[in-house]
């Protein structure tokens, strides 16, 4: 194969994964901009997405729509769930205690997923059966393609829910300022409680569609976690179309990489992206800088 | 918190010192006593990162092992004595903290956890795939044991009367910080940054001076680790360590020197009956950080001031010093 071929269908991959850690940077962002803090469990929510979505494709039907359908209600009850225990009593405290929490949560929700599933990985049904596509040298599954598409679709809703909705207009409007949104007589503490909800729904779509397209293994929490953490800084924390076009730019830089330099080393890469967009452009690269420096 | 008073430290000194004659032969018990003055040193450099300046670091496995990894190579491969390994592992682990600090301190606390941790996992990957110089995955064999003149250790309470001096060294740096100005500064840059900042004060030297200084301690620690265990591997490092060490420190207190050290020997005695259960000793782990959050977010050191308050039947001073 041709290195341009090669750099092509390291691009379309990149696209794909890029749209999984996307969801999970709208999902940080989302928390961020509501309860003040980076949730670093969102890996391990998407985690718990995907390894649920497979026991109920293999235990309980096999429609995939259907199993789809339970894990994301199920989500929705588990992110009001964990807010309701484990969050509601620590706003107030310092932000850093809050973020120490998340890090119990997530190493929990971790060994959880360790002990209810085991240490080996899974694999999803294939979700359509077609043959791959050749465009010449470039390469089209169909599969991925569908997945794709699903993650875009994902963003559109959760878009125009948030533009276009009462609810989201007042899950925004408690993200801006909650004592403001609260004197105009928005529930703040539920409009928190549905943020959280709402961006386990969609850090789990992102773990679905991850699983479909590699596997579910123990390690894919902390992996796409700090992979989604790291594009919503790519792209502009707190902002979430910017943080939508970061989990693009990594993902597709991410794969370049690997295809191009060294797939040992992926990884590392990524993170050394991170720290240089951090250190060139803080603010991310779809938001203008701020003028204000803090400290 | 009220202070210990003085008197007492001579005391339970001369008692540390005297604890391997008391337990003469009881190897078991001087293991988990080694364990705690390891644990204490890597703590305490939380203490003073975390707790002081409120800089979320998770990266001090990596600095722990690098502290390791240095003493395992000037050791073994260029022969040092381990006394001469070991201040340079701590400088060494030092040093890459500056290097990592200067571009990083400026981020605040998720910003700064993400580039620590990444920092961190950089490191463990580069230690398993340098093989020539780590001995990659399978870890680094037959690191030699400390010696001086001609005093080789090899029994437990060898080791343990190294690891007391380097641990109540540390301690004692520790709480002379602590109670300084530098110290206050430091507690000051944690909860109000900005206010110090509009004092005139260098926030981000001073952030950097808090890594160094924490990340120099986990260096230590590492040292001894290499010395003791004779043998390292990038299993060692992990973010599960880091996690560990987080719990120990919530459940002492952030910024409480008294509680993490009781919070470290609690969890140092408890620790292989807990590993027993992996992997539910992790779940619970992640339990016991979110109680504390929610119910005691200040850990068993705000505890202290009234037990301490109540023994001596005095009310508790407002003042939280050390």
């Amino acid at each position: 194969m041709s290195d341009l071929a090669l750099i092509a269908n390291q691009l379309i991959w990149g696209v794909l994964v890029g749209v999984s850690y996307s969801l999970l940077a709208i999902a940080f962002s989302l928390i961020f901009a509501t309860s003040g803090t980076v949730n670093f469990a969102t890996g391990e929510f998407a985690m718990v997405g995907a390894y649920f979505c497979y026991t109920v494709l293999s235990k309980l039907t096999g429609q995939v729509l259907f199993a789809v359908l339970i894990t994301l209600l199920s989500l929705f009850a588990f992110g009001m769930l964990v807010e309701r225990l484990a969050f509601r009593r620590l706003y107030k405290l310092d932000p850093i205690l809050i973020l120490i929490a998340t890090i119990g949560i997530s190493t929990m929700l971790k060994n959880l997923v360790l002990i209810i599933w085991g240490p080996f990985s899974k694999s999803l049904p294939p979700l359509v059966s077609a043959d791959p596509i050749a465009f010449g040298p470039i390469i089209l599954v169909p599969q991925n393609l569908v997945l794709l598409a699903v993650g875009l679709a994902t963003m559109v809703v959760f878009h125009a829910f948030m533009n276009y909705t009462r609810l989201g207009t007042a899950m925004r409007a408690t993200a801006q300022n909650v004592k403001g949104a609260s004197l105009v007589g928005i529930n703040t503490a539920r409009c928190v409680n549905l943020t959280w909800a709402i961006g386990s729904v969609v850090a789990g779509i992102g773990g679905i569609l991850i699983a479909f397209a590699y596997n579910l293994s123990i390690d894919m929490g902390g992996l796409i976690g700090i992979k989604g953490f790291a594009s919503a800084i790519t792209g502009g924390f707190g902002n979430i179309l910017a943080s939508t076009y970061g989990g693009m730019v990594l993902g597709v830089a991410e794969n370049l990489a690997g295809g191009l330099i060294s797939f040992y080393y992926k990884d590392v890469i990524a993170f050394g992206f991170i720290v240089l967009i951090l250190f060139l452009r803080p603010s991310g690269l779809f938001v203008a800088p701020s003028r204000v420096r803090k400290v | 918190m009220a202070r210990v008073p003085r008197f007492i430290l001579g005391p339970v000194t001369i008692l540390l010192f005297a604890v391997p004659v008391l337990f003469r032969g009881q190897e078991y018990l001087l293991r988990l006593a080694n364990e705690v003055f390891l644990n204490v040193v890597i703590i305490l450099g939380f203490v003073v990162i975390l707790g002081l300046t409120k800089q979320f670091s998770l990266g001090q496995v990596a600095f722990y092992g690098i502290g390791a990894y240095t003493v395992a190579l000037l050791t073994a491969s260029a022969g040092w004595n381990f006394f001469l390994a070991l201040p340079v592992a701590g400088l060494a682990a030092g040093s890459m903290a500056v290097v990592v600090g200067i571009p990083c301190v400026r981020f605040e606390g998720p910003w700064f956890a993400l580039v620590t941790f990444a920092f961190a996992e950089i490191a463990r990957i580069l230690m398993i795939r340098l093989k020539e110089v780590t001995g990659g995955a399978q870890g680094f064999y037959n690191i030699p044991r400390p010696s001086l003149a001609g005093l080789q250790l090899t029994a437990e309470f060898h080791y343990f009367y190294l690891f007391l001096v380097v641990a109540m060294l540390v301690f004692g740096i520790t709480v002379y910080v602590r109670r300084s100005p530098l110290g206050r500064l430091w507690l000051a840059l944690g909860e109000v940054p900005h206010v110090v900042a509009a004092m005139g004060t260098n926030v981000a030297l001073q952030r950097i001076l808090a890594f160094f200084a924490g990340s120099v301690f986990a260096g230590l620690a590492g040292g001894l680790f290499a010395g003791y265990t004779t043998f390292i591997s990038p299993d060692s490092f992990t973010i599960n360590h880091t996690i560990y060490f987080l719990t120990i420190l919530v459940v002492g207190g952030l910024e409480s020197i008294a509680g993490s050290i009781l919070s470290v020997v609690v969890f140092t005695l408890l620790s292989n009956y807990l590993l027993a259960f992996y992997p539910w000793d992790l779940v619970l782990q992640g339990l016991i950080i979110i109680l504390f959050m929610n119910f005691l977010p200040r850990g068993l050191g705000s505890l202290m001031p009234t037990l301490w308050g109540f023994a001596n039947r005095q009310p508790a001073p407002a003042d939280d010093t050390a």
